[in-house]
């Protein structure tokens, strides 16, 4: 069912790692002591248009906190604006 | 009088206990995992003594230097559990303010299916891109 919203609406996902942590500095969002043994990404959302340019993005400043629906639906709004 | 005193004593005590046991972790992980709630716990118990002694000390006790004593060590017992309570549960969590990103920089990453996903193979569509932790 999801399969066939995702390709009718021309949504499609890709799931990458980032082990060497190349595009996670390339975006700076590197967070340094998130894990004793290794750095991780800090957690972060692009809205990305599709020239390229970055409409909006949400890097909460403490890592509880999540996105709320209405931070999604606003990035959405801004992206196809 | 000497007995709350020694309740209030034994409260700060177990506060700092309490603290201390955070420091080996401190600098490398400084969040609140399941192993560090028993040291909330803790310094909750520390500061309820604390409080117990002095509440007790000063409506029972006569001297006046016992009883701003345990004022005083209920002041540095709240000031500790509370402190540690909030560095673990609140500051911990923070993150420097983020940096800007205008444009989508270069990148080059394979997807689940052992595409490459780069800045260019994504244009032409809106996208949104998630830097997820796994840990969070």
């Amino acid at each position: 069912m999801l399969r066939e919203y995702a390709s009718s609406r021309g949504i499609t996902l890709h799931l990458c790692a980032d082990p060497d942590l190349t595009v996670i500095d390339a975006f700076g969002v590197r967070h340094q002591d998130g894990r004793p043994d290794r750095p991780i990404a800090r957690p972060a959302v692009f809205f990305v248009r599709a020239d390229g340019t970055v409409a909006h993005s949400r890097q909460p400043e403490n890592y509880r906190l999540h996105l709320k629906t209405q931070d999604v639906l606003d990035g959405f709004a801004m992206t196809l604006k | 009088m000497a007995f709350h005193l020694l309740v209030a004593l034994a409260g700060t005590t177990l506060v700092l206990a309490g603290a201390m046991s955070f420091m080996p972790n401190a600098p490398q992980l400084p969040v609140l995992s399941a192993g560090d709630f028993p040291n909330i716990v803790i310094m909750a118990l520390g500061a309820g003594w604390a409080l117990l002694g002095a509440v007790q000390g000063i409506r029972t006790g006569k001297s006046r230097l016992a009883k701003a004593l345990l004022v005083l060590n209920l002041l540095l017992a709240a000031i500790g559990a509370g402190g540690m309570t909030w560095w673990v549960l609140d500051y911990s969590y923070r993150l420097p303010p983020p940096v800007q990103v205008q444009s989508v920089p270069d990148f080059e990453l394979t997807d689940q299916q052992g595409n490459a996903i780069n800045a260019l193979s994504m244009r032409g569509k809106p996208y949104v891109l998630i830097f997820s932790r796994g840990v969070w």
